[in-house]
C-alpha cells in the first residue's frame, strides 16, 4: 500500500517542489496549506509521514507538531520540519517537541526525497 | 552676578552716610559745645580781669583822692596854712609829710585858691609863685568843691613825668576856702600794678583817663600824652558800659573786654589776641575731628568690611545655590533613575526619572527604605529570587559595587540597576543606585532579529524554490512540458525574489536618508494608464478600472517611483480582493493636489490594525489574509516615497467591504505662482469675467474686485503686474480717483494700468498716467495689443522646442504673461524650420529630441551668421558630460537641467535673453 504523505506549506510553489521532490515514488500526497488544515488532515488521513512548514498562518507549525504529539494516533507518525526560518532556536523547540528531521529551506529535494524514503523505512 | 554687586555697592555708600551723618552732627556740635564753652570761660575771664582792674584802679585812685582830701580837712593843715607867713616851714613840713605817707605820691604841693602855686615837696623853687590854673586838678577841684583824679598831665617838676593829680580843697574853720592840697601820683607806680595785673592774667591792660589820654599801657613806660578816644572800646567804658568786643587792630584780630572806673570816670580794657584765646578752641577742634575722622574712618571700613563680608557671602550662597541647581538639574536631565540612599537604606535623594520610572510600577510602597521597597518590587519581577540575592549582596558588602537587570512582568519593563557607594571624607555614607530603563533597548533587539527573521524567511520561502527546481531539473529526467513548468517557477520566484530585495534595498536608502528623487514634469494619466493595463494584463481574474479626469494632470516627481507607488498600490487591491472583484483607480485634482485612489471590493483591513498599515514588515493578520504573501514592505516604501515627493497616502477601510488606499501629489503652485497676477478692476461681472479670459490667455493669473476701494486694498498690499480700470465702479471712488491713487503711491507708481471703459478721457488717461485705453467694446486681440505694449518682453518671440508636450506646456505657462510671443517645436527639424520662418528673440531648447536632436540644433544656429546670436536656454533631463557642458558653455548657451531646474530661474533666464529683465520702467518710457 502506497505510504500518505502530508505537505504542510502555506506556499503554493514550495508544496509543488515536495510534490515534485517525491515524485516517482509510490506516494499519496495530500497538501494542507495552513496549521489547522494540517491539523484537520493529518487527524483525517492518518499519513504516514508530514512534512511540515514552521511559518504559517493560523496554528504555527510548532503548535501543529505540539498536537500531533499529543494525539495517540499520530505520536509516533514522523515528521519532517522544512522551514525557512532561521535555524538555531527553532531546530531545538522542532526536535524536542518531536521532530524527526530538520530541513532547512531552501532545501535540496533530492533530500527531502531521501528523507523520506530513509523515514518510511525505519518505520516499517 | 553683577547686579548684587551694584546694589550692595549703593547699600554699602548709603550705610556709610547714613551713620557719617550722626558722626558729622555730633562732632558739629561738640565743636560747637566746646567752643562756646571755651568762649564763655575766655570772656568771663577778660570781663572779670577789666573789672577787677577798674575796681582796682579806682581804689588806689579814690583812696589816694581820699588821703588828701583827709589830709586837707587837718586842722594843722589849716593852722599852718593861716600862720603861712609866720612860718612857712610848717606849710612844707605838711607838705612833706603827706608825700611820706603814699610811696606812689610823686610831689605834693599847695595853691592859692586862684591857682598860684605856694610850696611844694621836695622843693622846686623855680615854679614856686607860677600860676596853675589851667591844670585840671585846679578845675576839678574848683568845680566840685571835692577831692578830685585829674586828668593826666605833663608835671613841671622833676623831670617833667607824666603824672595824675589827686587834688582835695582846704577850707578854714568858717568854710572859707583857703587854698588846693594837690598829691602828683607817679604813673609808675600804676604802670607797676597794671605790669602785674596783666602778667598774672596774661591780658594786655590799658587805663585811660576821663579824658581818653592812655594812662597806662601794660608795663609799657614809654607812652606820652596820647589819646585812646579813637578807641570804641574806650569810648563805650568812658560812657560808663562795660562789654565785650573783638576787634581787627594793627596787633591782629583781639578780644576785649572793657569797663568804666566809675568814681574817677576813667576807662580799663582788657585784650587777647582771639587766636591766643581761642587756641584752645582750635586744639580742640582739631582733636576733635581728628577723633571724629577717625571715627569715621573705622565705621566706614567697618562697614566696607562687612559689605564686602555680606557680598562674599552672598556670593557663596548663590554659587552653591547655582551648584545644587546645576546639580539638581543634570540629575534631572539625566535619562537614568538615580537615587541615593544612607547607610539605612533610608532616600536622601530622587531624580526626576526614578520618580517617572517608579510610576510606572503600580502597587509600590511609598516610604521605607530601598531594602523594604526592593522587596516589594522583588515580587514584581520575573526572578524574584535572583533579584533578592542581589539586594542581599548590597546589604552584606556595602561597600562593594553592584549590577543586575531585571525585568518585570507587568507592566512589562526591563531595567539594569548599578549600585555604587558613596563616600565622603573617609566616611562611607551610603549607595547611589542608578536605574536604566532597558525596555526600549530590548524591544529594539527583538525587533531587530524579528525583521531578520522575517526578512531572512521572506527571501528563503523563493529562493527554495529556485534551488529546489532547478535541482530537479538538473537531477531528473523530465519530459519538456515539465520542464518548462518548472523554469517557469524559478523564473517567476526569482522576479519575486528580485522585487523583495529592491524593495529592501529600496526602503533601506529611504531610510538611510541616501535618497535623492530627479524630479521631472510628467502627465499622471499616462502612468495610470500604463499601470492599470499592465495589471488587467497579469490579473484575468479582476476588473481593473481607470477613471481619470479629462483635464491632463502634470505633476513633478520621479516618473519610475509613483508608478512604483500606484504599482504596490493596484497588487495589494487585487492581492486582497477575491477573484472577479473590482479594482477601481480614480484620479481627481483637489485645490492644489492631485488625489490618485485605487479602490478594492476585498478583504478590508480590521480597524484594530488600521494604525499599523503603513509599518515596515508588517501584514494584516486574518484568517483569510494568511493564505497571501507578502513581505509588509510595500505600504512603508508607498509612504516613504510619497511623502519624498511632498505628497501624503492614506487609506480608508472597513473589514469585509474593501479598502481605498490614496495617495496626493503637488501639483498647480508650482506652475501657476509663477504667472504674474492682473488686477481687474470692473463691477460688471460679465466683463469681468470676459477680460479674465482674455488676460488668461495673455498668461496672466487674474482677480477681479468691483470697487475702487477694493482695488487699492489689493494692489497696495502687493503690487500687481498690471490693473485693468474701468471707470464705472461700484464703490464711492471712480475709476480716475482710483487711477490717480495707484499713481500716487510709491507700491503702485509703476505699476501698467490699462483704462477699459466706455467711456471717454484718453487724454485725461494719459495725463494722469495710465498706459493703455481700450473703449468698450474691444476686441481680444486688441486688448492683447495694448497688455503686450505695457509689458516688459512686449513682442518678443520665444521658441520652445521640446518633444515632450507637456514640458513645453509647463515651459509656456511659465514664460507666459511676460508679453513674449510664444512658439512651440516638437523636434530639431521643426525649430529649425520655426527659426527660419521667423528668427525667434530666445529659444529654449530640449538636447535630446527623436530625429534632429538639440545639438545638431545648436550647430546649425552656430553656422548661421543670422542666428549666430540668439541666445539659447538648453532645459534637459541627460546628465551631461563635462566635455558636453564645456561644449555648451561656449556656445553662449545657459544650461538648466530638468531635474533641477526652478521655474522661476526659466523665467530670469529668458527675460534676461530677450533683453527685459524686469527694469520695466525703463523700458516703458521709450
Amino acid at each position: 500500500m502506497a505510504a500518505t504523505i502530508l505537505i504542510c506549506d502555506d506556499h503554493e510553489t514550495l508544496r509543488d517542489l515536495a510534490r515534485a521532490a517525491l515524485e516517482g515514488n509510490d506516494y499519496t500526497i495530500v497538501e494542507a496549506r495552513d496549521g489547522d488544515e494540517s491539523l484537520e488532515l493529518a487527524r483525517k488521513v492518518r499519513p504516514d509521514l508530514v512534512v511540515l512548514d514552521l511559518v504559517m498562518p493560523g496554528r504555527s507549525g510548532h503548535e501543529v507538531l505540539f498536537e500531533l504529539r499529543r494525539d495517540p494516533l499520530l505520536s509516533e507518525t514522523p515528521v519532517i520540519v522544512c522551514t525557512a526560518t532561521r535555524r538555531t532556536m527553532n531546530e531545538r523547540l522542532a526536535i524536542e517537541l518531536g521532530a524527526d528531521r530538520y530541513l532547512e529551506k531552501p532545501f535540496s529535494p533530492g533530500r527531502l526525497a531521501e528523507t523520506v524514503t530513509e523515514l518510511l523505512g525505519r518505520r516499517t | 552676578m553683577r547686579r548684587p554687586r551694584g546694589h550692595l555697592g549703593r547699600l554699602t555708600a548709603a550705610l556709610v552716610l547714613i551713620s557719617l551723618v550722626p558722626l558729622g552732627l555730633l562732632t558739629y556740635l561738640t565743636l560747637r559745645l566746646a567752643e562756646s564753652a571755651v568762649h564763655g570761660e575766655v570772656e568771663r575771664k577778660l570781663t572779670s580781669t577789666a573789672t577787677m582792674s577798674a575796681l582796682l584802679v579806682e581804689k588806689e585812685m579814690t583812696s589816694l583822692a581820699d588821703l588828701v582830701g583827709a589830709y586837707a580837712g587837718r586842722p594843722a593843715l589849716v593852722e599852718a596854712l593861716e600862720d603861712a607867713e609866720d612860718d612857712p616851714e610848717a606849710v612844707t613840713l605838711h607838705l612833706r609829710d603827706l608825700r611820706g605817707i603814699h610811696h606812689g605820691i610823686f610831689t605834693t604841693f599847695l595853691a592859692e585858691p586862684d591857682g598860684t602855686l605856694v610850696d611844694i615837696s621836695p622843693s622846686t623853687p623855680e615854679i614856686v609863685g607860677k600860676d596853675f590854673s589851667f591844670r585840671d586838678w585846679y578845675k576839678g577841684v574848683t568845680t566840685s568843691g571835692r577831692p578830685y583824679i585829674s586828668e593826666v598831665y605833663r608835671t613841671q617838676a622833676r623831670g617833667e613825668a607824666l603824672v595824675v593829680a589827686a587834688a582835695a580843697p582846704i577850707r578854714g574853720p568858717s568854710g572859707r576856702f583857703l587854698g588846693i592840697l594837690v598829691a602828683a601820683y607817679d604813673l609808675d607806680h600804676l604802670r607797676t600794678v597794671s605790669a602785674g595785673l596783666e602778667e598774672a592774667q596774661d591780658v594786655k591792660l590799658r587805663i585811660v583817663d576821663q579824658s581818653g589820654i592812655l594812662v597806662t599801657s601794660g608795663a609799657d613806660a614809654s607812652i606820652g600824652l596820647e589819646s585812646a578816644r579813637n578807641d570804641p572800646r574806650v569810648r563805650a567804658a568812658l560812657a560808663g558800659r562795660s562789654g565785650l568786643t573783638q576787634l581787627d587792630t594793627d596787633d591782629g584780630r583781639r578780644l576785649s573786654a572793657y569797663a568804666p572806673v566809675r568814681t574817677i570816670g576813667w576807662a580799663v580794657t582788657a585784650s587777647v589776641p582771639a587766636d591766643t584765646a581761642f587756641a584752645a578752641i582750635a586744639g580742640l577742634r582739631s582733636t576733635v575731628v581728628a577723633i571724629s575722622a577717625a571715627l569715621g574712618l573705622v565705621l566706614a571700613l567697618a562697614l566696607v568690611f562687612l559689605a564686602r563680608n555680606l557680598y562674599a557671602r552672598r556670593r557663596a550662597e548663590q554659587e552653591a545655590q547655582r551648584l545644587a541647581d546645576v546639580n539638581r538639574a543634570v540629575l534631572d536631565a539625566t535619562v537614568d533613575g538615580i537615587s541615593m540612599v544612607d547607610t539605612e537604606g533610608n532616600t536622601l535623594l530622587r531624580n526626576t526619572a526614578l520618580e517617572m520610572i517608579l510610576s510606572q510600577i503600580p502597587g509600590l510602597p511609598e516610604g521605607g527604605t530601598m531594602f523594604e521597597r526592593a522587596a516589594a518590587i522583588g515580587e514584581l519581577t520575573t526572578d524574584p529570587a535572583g533579584f533578592r540575592e542581589f539586594m542581599a549582596s548590597l546589604a552584606e558588602r556595602p561597600e562593594s559595587d553592584g549590577e543586575y537587570e531585571l525585568e518585570l512582568r507587568e507592566p512589562k519593563l526591563s531595567f539594569k540597576l548599578f549600585s555604587a557607594p558613596v563616600e565622603g571624607d573617609g566616611e562611607r555614607l551610603g549607595r547611589i543606585i542608578t536605574v536604566r530603563d532597558v525596555t526600549g533597548e530590548h524591544e529594539a533587539d527583538r525587533l531587530k532579529s524579528e525583521i531578520v527573521a522575517t526578512v531572512s524567511h521572506e527571501l528563503r520561502t523563493p529562493l527554495a524554490s529556485i534551488v529546489g527546481f532547478s535541482e530537479l531539473l538538473l537531477t531528473r529526467e523530465l519530459d519538456s512540458e515539465t520542464r518548462g513548468r518548472y523554469v517557469q517557477t524559478i523564473y517567476k520566484e526569482a522576479s519575486r525574489l528580485t522585487l523583495l530585495i529592491n524593495d529592501f534595498l529600496d526602503l533601506q536608502k529611504i531610510e538611510s536618508g541616501n535618497f535623492t528623487l530627479s524630479l521631472e514634469p510628467f502627465e499622471l494619466g499616462d502612468i495610470l494608464a500604463h499601470q492599470v493595463g499592465l495589471f488587467s494584463g497579469q490579473s484575468l481574474a479582476h476588473e481593473l478600472e481607470l477613471e481619470s479626469s479629462n483635464e491632463p494632470v502634470v505633476v513633478l516627481g520621479e516618473r519610475d517611483r509613483i508608478e512604483q507607488v500606484l504599482g504596490n498600490l493596484l497588487s495589494n487591491a487585487i492581492k486582497y480582493s477575491p477573484a472577479g472583484g473590482r479594482v477601481r483607480v480614480t484620479a481627481e485634482l483637489r485645490d492644489d493636489a492631485v488625489r490618485v485612489s485605487v479602490r478594492d471590493s476585498g478583504l478590508g483591513i480590521p480597524a484594530a490594525q488600521q494604525a499599523q498599515i503603513f509599518t515596515k514588515f508588517f501584514r494584516v493578520d486574518s484568517s483569510d489574509t494568511r493564505k497571501i504573501g507578502g513581505t509588509g514592505l510595500g505600504l512603508a516604501l508607498c509612504r516613504e516615497i510619497v511623502e519624498a515627493h511632498g505628497g501624503r497616502i492614506g487609506f480608508e477601510s472597513s473589514e469585509g467591504e474593501g479598502s481605498t488606499f490614496w495617495f496626493e501629489l503637488p501639483v498647480g503652485p508650482r506652475v501657476h505662482d509663477q504667472r504674474p497676477r492682473a488686477l481687474i478692476v470692473e463691477d460688471d461681472p460679465a466683463a469681468a469675467s470676459l477680460l479674465a479670459e482674455h488676460l488668461k490667455d495673455l498668461g496672466f493669473a487674474s482677480s477681479t474686485v468691483a470697487t475702487g476701494e477694493a482695488a487699492l486694498e489689493l494692489a497696495f498690499e502687493h503690487a500687481p503686474a498690471l490693473v485693468c480700470l474701468d471707470m464705472a465702479l461700484a464703490g464711492e471712488l471712480d475709476g480716475w480717483e482710483v487711477l490717480a491713487r495707484l499713481k500716487e503711491n510709491p507700491v503702485t507708481v509703476n505699476v501698467p494700468i490699462v483704462i477699459c471703459t466706455g467711456r471717454n478721457g484718453r487724454e485725461r488717461a494719459a495725463a494722469l498716467g495710465a498706459t493703455a485705453f481700450l473703449t468698450k467694446p474691444f476686441s481680444a486681440a486688441r486688448l492683447r495689443e495694448a497688455v503686450k505694449r505695457v509689458l516688459p518682453a512686449g513682442g518678443r518671440s520665444v521658441l520652445v522646442v521640446d518633444d515632450e508636450e507637456n514640458v513645453r506646456r509647463l515651459v509656456v505657462e511659465t514664460l507666459g504673461g511676460n508679453g513674449l510671443e510664444l512658439r512651440e517645436a516638437a523636434d530639431g527639424a521643426e525649430a529649425l524650420e520655426a527659426v527660419a520662418l521667423r528668427r525667434p528673440d530666445a529659444i529654449v531648447l530640449d538636447l535630446i529630441m527623436p530625429g534632429v536632436d538639440g545639438f545638431v540644433v545648436l550647430e546649425r544656429l552656430q553656422a548661421d551668421e543670422e542666428t549666430r546670436s540668439i541666445p539659447v536656454v538648453v532645459l534637459t533631463g541627460r546628465n551631461l558630460s563635462p566635455a558636453e557642458r564645456a561644449r555648451l558653455r561656449t556656445g553662449g548657451v545657459s544650461l538648466l537641467e530638468k531635474s533641477a531646474y526652478s521655474t522661476g530661474e526659466l523665467r530670469r533666464l529668458i527675460l534676461q535673453a530677450v533683453g527685459a529683465d524686469g527694469d520695466a520702467v525703463e523700458f516703458l518710457r521709450v
